[in-house]
């Protein structure tokens, strides 16, 4: 009776969940009847889900001093400021997400589809728990509820190649998870719990003698590197992505990467200043800039060079969860914030050039820059954001993270986080040739495709420009978005 | 130092309605200035001279009523900009002196518009003048409302720019853009002195209020502080003077500035140009200190003389009258140097109608000239003829009586005869001269023996004028007969020409600015402005020594001049020393011009030497270059090639898992993580 009651106590802290429950439940009633399967129905019932969830949770983030830490549902979740404010993030995430199914030229077989809808909002669903987990249960669980609809959204234009790509995403997602439960079998062996966040459980996992600690956390941590694709659980992400639409492309490589991110950052935080924990996360991700930034460089595909680039983002985002500090948190978000903005608007103008120029080979966009200037013109900025360069927020956010970096190694002089500067100093040099490898076909290489078709250009134009427009403006208000992280991060 | 100087706060008095009026009177001729340069050739001719000479009109009325109406000082002041914490403020004085030069300007330059609309009548380039002219008095204007030297400042290269534009107005002419060319040189030459005395006060002082800065450094000479500041301050503005008044040695400007239009010459003479000089230095006088004073008479002194003595020698009518002016200033700078401020503006005011009277009664003649040419030039005989040349003028009494009258008062007003207005001014600097030797004593009387002799030669040049343009016959004729018939249809000018040439003589009179003929005393619409001699002793002698020397003078140049036939005395020739202005010009050249081509010579050798050395580097450098892209192309490239190569290597080395199956990335994976992992373990 008692646990009833505080379930029932708890619900009232799930309400954006319940909303994207409730909107699953509507699109999939909505999918049943001929008359009311239409695109329409299903964006707007999805979109009225977020807007109506981002509001509450911006209500909820502005009376923050009410509800400084909450645990419920019997310490399996928390509820605080920063998880808050994680959660707009991906609400965000989602709403970019679907008006680029909506706009997509390639994306109409996606768009017209119930099961569409229905699997980004229980992939959101998902990263809501994920961000918001104390127990290594909900991460699991959580970790599966997003990876279940993404290998069905992989493969779900049933076609030769998504349908590899989406069972390539299966094996190597259950692997993963496989490897993960293994961790956690491990864990629960050593600390008698799975409360992550407890201080008694902190406590317990002191006392484990340091060779178990790290393995037993690599384990654990392989299915949030997996989610996140970084090395050594990155080798999927190229066929994934090779053999998925731009739409799932966009949400694969936003939505769950951000929430992973977003729990490794509150996992590095308790085990901030625990050398093995901090130096396995640096060796990953230092393999994983060296892997995709020079791996990408070879590409001359543009679906896989953008995987290759999802690989090295991870790597430089990961590097802001090495520091542990404010600061770190801070540039975390501030990356997250660019990345989310940046990723859509790039995808979404390679799926724009494929689809007048009928191919994804980056010798296909040869000389495309004269036919679409304006366009063009936006890649350009939105690459300059991907390498970091000014005028855009983007490299403020590689600043930040190497600032951060650079602070622990001051404090802790590890030759490893010297490595990882370096490595990262190098992928960013080797990041202007493959990023601008595009917009170099475009503008300096001659016009040599004769198949040009048109399409939706002003709504595509207004899309990228509106997506790309905060990542220019923080350019110039940098320091506006810190402060406001100074605040959300003082509640992890 | 400046810990003796107290600051003073620069408060901001916010204008009256007569500082309003002022300013009103100010902006007109800026609106006619607009208005008619802009629209210039879209509007009649006739209608442009009249609206520029009714606003001028306007403008003359209005400074009556101001003079009038005023009482005491009206001082305003707001801020003009601020730049961070420093605020400059602007600010005008309205007092006596200011409204009394308001109204000579304006009436002086109401009379020269009246005559303009005549005589500028179908001129070539007409759209231009009237703007010119208007720009001209407002820049005046600004001079003389301005309380700030910054404004000041300001207005007064406006006037230079002014001056430019008139006297190079005919431009198409060499003399004429010459002429303005040198005017505009000497005067930016000397104006670089006021910038430097406006950059010592500002160091100094920090503020650039004229009302301010005479407290401060009223206070300076109270608490006995350093007093170089003030000091060169005054001399750096008494050059600048030197420059716009026409002293020596830079007056040699201003007789070639009669090549612009005549009633542009009789305004700079009387009312704008060279009057603002004199003006700037008596509202500055409280920074004359010291030494500088007597440094200023003898400058005067040597002025006044000079220029009296180049006048005799000069054959050009308005030459003549150019030097006389110069002569005049001396006189006018000696008075300011003996403290006599009074004396001086009073010279300045008297002078100012007779010499425009003086200017335009000539120009009517040079008209009446250039009609005759023009006459000739209809009838297909076009002969080369200086319309400017006495020698060639004579026997105008008869033809034109009234341009005489008004010359004949104008010249007894110039030479000082008792009951004209230059016998008050001219008796009243003599006085205060006189009071001064008897002070000082030593080189002081050599000032007022020369100042007498002055006299003298300003009555000897003035009748060899009259005699030679209004008196015996025409000699134009002796040259050449076929004048004969245009000769006798001259007559008298038209009455737009007479009517300012009679109102402005009748300026020259007495009783125009003293009720006693014969001295100053008795002064009346110039208010406080001529302090009715309060420290000028009256002596009886001094008008009395003054007279025998003018009639003296005249007697001689009478004797001299009666039968003159111009062609054949060869003392009339010019000697070199005065045809080469002393060689004052050649002394400049010498002393300034050719240093600084010699230093700019120099400075080009070794600028060629630099050209030189850096070719011999730069062929080094090829040389070196070369040698680099050898070693660029086989060294540093081969590195970056081999550095790409294998960074594909290891590229390809990481993707060439890719292309294998998904248990090839569980190997991988699992060896890769498996390996890490054991690595870190033995690492820690």
């Amino acid at each position: 009776m008692n646990i009833l009651e505080h379930i029932r106590e708890s619900l009232q802290f799930l309400v954006p969940e319940a909303l994207l429950l409730g909107s699953l439940l509507l699109v999939l009633f909505l999918d049943m009847f001929q008359a009311t399967r239409k695109n329409t129905y299903f964006a707007a019932t999805a979109f009225i889900s977020f807007a109506a969830g981002g509001l509450y949770l911006l209500n909820q983030l502005f009376d923050r001093g009410s509800i400084p830490n909450v645990e419920f549902m019997d310490h399996m979740l928390l509820q605080n400021p920063t998880i808050l404010f994680s959660k707009i993030l991906l609400i965000i995430s989602g709403i970019l997400a679907l008006v680029f199914i909506q706009l997509s030229p390639s994306s109409l077989w996606l768009r017209e589809r119930g099961e569409t809808y229905i699997l980004l909002l229980a992939i959101l669903m998902g990263c809501f728990f994920l961000v918001a987990a104390l127990n290594l249960f909900v991460v699991f669980l959580s970790l599966e509820l997003i990876s279940v609809p993404s290998y069905i959204l992989v493969a779900s234009r049933f076609d030769k190649k998504s349908t590899e790509a989406g069972i390539k995403y299966l094996l190597y997602g259950a692997f993963a998870t496989g490897v993960m439960l293994f961790g956690i079998s491990l864990i629960y062996g050593l600390t008698a719990g799975m409360d992550l966040f407890s201080p008694r459980w902190i406590m317990v996992f002191a006392s484990v003698p340091v060779f178990s600690k790290w393995i037993v956390l690599g384990l654990v941590l392989a299915a949030l590197f997996f989610k996140t694709s970084l090395f050594p659980f990155h080798p999927w992400t190229p066929d994934t992505y090779e053999g998925s639409g731009w739409g799932v492309l966009n949400i694969l490589s936003t939505i769950p990467k951000i929430a992973a991110f977003i729990f490794l950052m509150r996992l590095s935080a308790i085990f901030e200043g625990m050398q093995s924990y901090s130096l396995l996360l640096a060796t990953i991700i230092g393999f994983s800039l060296l892997v995709g930034n020079f791996s990408a460089l070879m590409q001359s595909n543009a679906r896989r060079l953008m995987a290759y680039s999802s690989i090295a983002q991870g790597g430089f985002i990961g590097m802001a969860l090495l520091g542990g500090g404010d600061l770190s948190q801070q540039a975390l978000f501030f990356y997250l914030i660019v990345y989310l903005f940046s990723v859509p608007a790039a995808l979404f103008v390679l799926d724009y050039f494929e689809n007048i120029s009928k191919g994804d080979a980056v010798n296909n966009f040869n000389g495309l820059g004269k036919k679409e200037p304006v366009m063009s013109l936006i890649f350009v900025i939105v690459m300059a954001t991907l390498i970091g360069l000014p005028p855009t927020a983007g490299f403020f956010a590689k600043i930040f993270v190497f600032t951060s970096v650079w602070q622990h190694y001051e404090t802790i002089h590890s030759p490893i986080l010297l490595g990882v500067i370096g490595v990262a100093v190098a992928g960013t040099v080797a990041s202007v040739f493959y990023y601008m490898k595009v917009p170099y076909s475009l503008f300096f290489k001659e016009f040599e495709n004769t198949v040009i078709l048109t399409s939706k250009h002003k709504s595509s134009l207004v899309f990228v420009s509106l997506s790309i427009l905060p990542v220019v403006a923080l350019f110039f208000t940098p320091d506006w978005l810190m402060d406001l992280l100074k605040v959300i991060v003082v509640y992890i | 130092m400046s810990g003796l100087i107290p600051h003073i706060e620069v408060p901001l008095i916010p204008a009256d309605s007569i500082s309003m009026l002022a300013l009103t009177i100010f902006f007109m001729p800026i609106i006619t200035f607009i208005l008619l340069f802009f629209t210039g050739k879209h509007i009649l001719a006739s209608i442009r001279s009249w609206l520029a000479t009714g606003v001028m009109g306007v403008m003359f009325v209005l400074s009556v009523y101001l003079h009038i109406s005023i009482k005491g000082e009206h001082l305003s002041r707001w801020i003009w900009f601020e730049i961070g914490t420093i605020k400059f403020t602007t600010s005008m004085l309205l007092n006596n002196y200011s409204t009394t030069m308001m109204v000579i300007a304006t009436f002086v330059s109401f009379m020269v518009h009246l005559y303009s609309v005549q005589y500028m009548k179908e001129r070539r380039n007409h759209s231009k003048y009237f703007p010119y002219l208007a720009l001209f008095v407002s820049s005046m204007l600004g001079i003389i409302l301005s309380d700030n030297l910054l404004i000041t400042f300001i207005f007064w290269e406006l006037v230079g720019l002014a001056s430019f534009l008139l006297i190079g107005f005919w431009y198409e002419k060499d003399t004429s853009a010459a002429a303005a060319k040198k005017a505009f040189l000497y005067n930016k030459f000397a104006d670089l002195a006021f910038v430097i005395a406006i950059m010592i006060l500002y160091a100094m002082y920090g503020t650039t209020e004229i009302s301010i800065l005479k407290e401060l450094v009223n206070l300076s000479v109270t608490y006995q502080a350093v007093l170089a500041v003030p000091i060169f301050a005054g001399l750096a503005i008494w050059f600048a003077t030197v420059g716009k008044s026409a002293q020596f040695p830079l007056y040699v400007w201003l007789p070639d500035a009669m090549a612009g239009p005549t009633p542009v010459s009789a305004l700079l003479h009387a009312a704008t140009m060279v009057a603002a000089g004199v003006f700037l230095l008596l509202k500055t006088s409280f920074l004359l200190i010291d030494w500088v004073p007597n440094l200023i008479t003898i400058f005067g002194c040597v002025t006044a003389l000079l220029a009296a003595l180049q006048a005799i020698r000069t054959f050009d009518s308005k030459k003549v009258l150019a030097f006389s002016t110069v002569s005049q200033l001396g006189y006018m700078m000696m008075a300011v140097g003996v403290g006599a401020d009074d004396a001086a503006f009073f010279h300045l005011a008297t002078h100012a109608f007779f010499k425009a009277c003086l200017f335009l009664s000539v120009g009517a003649v040079i008209h009446a000239m250039h009609h005759m040419q023009s006459h000739q030039f209809d009838h297909g005989q076009y002969k080369e003829l200086d319309a400017l040349d006495m020698r060639l003028m004579g026997g105008f009494r008869k033809k034109m009586p009234i341009t005489f009258a008004a010359y004949s008062v104008s010249y007894a007003a110039l030479i000082g005869l008792p009951f004209f207005s230059g016998f008050l001014s001219k008796d009243a600097i003599l006085g205060a001269l006189y009071d001064r030797a008897v002070v000082s004593g030593s080189w002081s009387w050599l000032i007022v023996a020369v100042a007498f002799t002055t006299v003298g030669l300003t009555a000897f040049y003035m009748t060899r004028q009259m005699i030679l343009i209004f008196f015996g016959e025409f000699r134009l004729l002796k040259t050449d007969a076929s004048y004969k018939k245009y000769f006798d249809h001259i007559v008298e000018s038209e009455w737009l020409i007479n009517i300012p040439l009679i109102l402005l003589g009748a300026m020259s009179f007495w009783f125009f600015f003293s009720l006693n003929p014969l001295h100053a005393q008795t002064g009346w619409w110039m208010k406080d402005a001529f302090v009715s001699g309060t420290h000028h002793e009256f002596h009886i002698f001094i008008p009395i020594v003054a007279s025998l020397f003018t009639l003296g003078a005249i007697a001689i140049a009478v004797q001299k001049y009666k039968t003159i036939d111009a062609f054949v005395d060869t003392r009339l020739t010019l000697t070199r020393v005065f045809a080469n202005n002393y060689f004052i010009e050649k002394g400049i050249t010498f002393l300034f011009v050719q240093p600084v081509f010699m230093i700019s010579n120099m400075c080009m050798a070794t600028d060629d030497f630099i050209n030189r050395a850096i070719h011999a580097k730069a062929y080094f450098f090829i040389v070196v270059a070369q040698l680099a892209d050898v070693f660029d192309r086989w060294v540093i490239d081969g590195l970056v090639h081999f550095v790409a190569g294998f960074i594909r290597y290891i590229g390809s080395f990481f993707r060439s898992y890719l292309k294998g199956n998904i248990q090839g990335y569980f190997y991988f994976t699992l060896i890769a993580f498996a390996l890490m992992l054991l690595w870190l373990g033995w690492y820690l």
